[in-house]
């Protein structure tokens, strides 16, 4: 079992024995969450034309995929190692599974949203896939601090 | 009255004992509080990078500040009041707090920084409002302000290990 085999790597052994590298590593996870909800409402809100309406979309969608970026690289390096001491237990929390549900495909949609960027293409502004990012980002946030605040 | 016994009287508010003693009181609000967290400092961050010309290069200072100006205010109005209910629940566990008095600080160091922005730097914006790049007094507030709300932050995440 591949949670078992995590519980017990040396990693997880670290993390087990010291509430401080846990904490560290739980504060830079919070920080990255701000990045990614900063970045991610100003993707969506600008496509529903609730923010930056009268700036063109690339140069929203740029930074904002930047940001989103960085962001979730850093909250799954550190959401990674967090995962490590408690691997079998949080694949079981159903908060945790939506949390990774969410994770997935709000990501997979924000790809979808800013491919045509780097190609140089135009991006439409797109009212129904800006509701349904920031759905899918707040279905993010919500099942995250479900994960946290109901166990 | 010394500040302890504030913090005890407000510990004994009906608001404090349903935070801390309902089943969803706590959550609720620690809740709110987190996203709250998100919409501001991820909406402040946006501003700084621009005064820092790292972002929106082509977009005029006044213009970003004025469309993120709702949305940061509302996000920091939601991490405010509940912030302050969390407080008043915990009142004495957080004053004898390190990280407690760090997050207050690095408060402070960002209100004060904001006002230096607002009523020093921001009066002369109009000689570069649409500079790519802001003068550097502009451009320190951005830097002093990412500063500030990352350690608001980390500490108030450390608040969590260090205080139950």
């Amino acid at each position: 079992m591949i949670f078992a085999w995590m519980e017990a790597t040396a990693a997880a052994g670290v993390m087990r024995n010291s509430l401080w590298v846990t904490a560290s590593l739980s504060a830079l996870h919070a920080l990255s969450f701000a990045v990614v909800m900063g970045s991610a409402f100003l993707l969506n809100l600008r496509l529903l034309g609730l923010l930056f309406r009268d700036r063109p979309v690339r140069e929203v969608a740029g930074p904002a995929k930047a940001g989103l970026g960085a962001g979730v690289a850093m909250s799954v390096a550190t959401g990674v190692l967090l995962f490590l001491p408690r691997a079998v237990a949080a694949a079981d929390d159903d908060a945790f599974r939506m949390k990774m549900l969410f994770l997935l495909t709000a990501a997979g949609f924000a790809w979808v949203q800013v491919r045509g960027l780097a190609a140089g293409a135009p991006v439409t502004a797109d009212r129904a896939r800006g509701a349904l990012g920031l759905v899918l980002w707040m279905g993010l946030a919500l099942s995250a601090c479900a994960f946290i605040l109901l166990e | 009255m010394t500040l302890l016994e504030i913090c005890q009287q407000l510990e004994a508010t009906r608001l404090a004992e349903w935070v801390t003693q309902s089943e969803w009181g706590f959550r609720i609000m620690a809740g709110t509080h987190l996203m709250g967290l998100g919409l501001s400092v991820g909406t402040i961050v946006w501003m700084d990078l621009r005064l820092l010309g790292k972002t929106m290069r082509t977009c005029p200072v006044s213009e970003v500040y004025r469309r993120l100006a709702p949305w940061m205010l509302f996000g920091f109005a939601v991490m405010m009041i509940s912030g302050v209910v969390l407080f008043v629940s915990y009142a004495t566990a957080a004053y004898e707090n390190t990280f407690f008095a760090i997050k207050l600080g690095a408060i402070l160091i960002a209100g004060v920084n904001a006002g230096i922005y607002h009523f020093v730097i921001e009066r002369q914006i109009a000689q570069w409002d649409t500079a790519p790049r802001p003068p550097l007094a502009a451009r320190m507030t951005g830097l002093i302000s990412i500063g500030a709300w990352t350690v608001v932050v980390l500490a108030g995440r450390a608040m969590s290990y260090t205080m139950f």
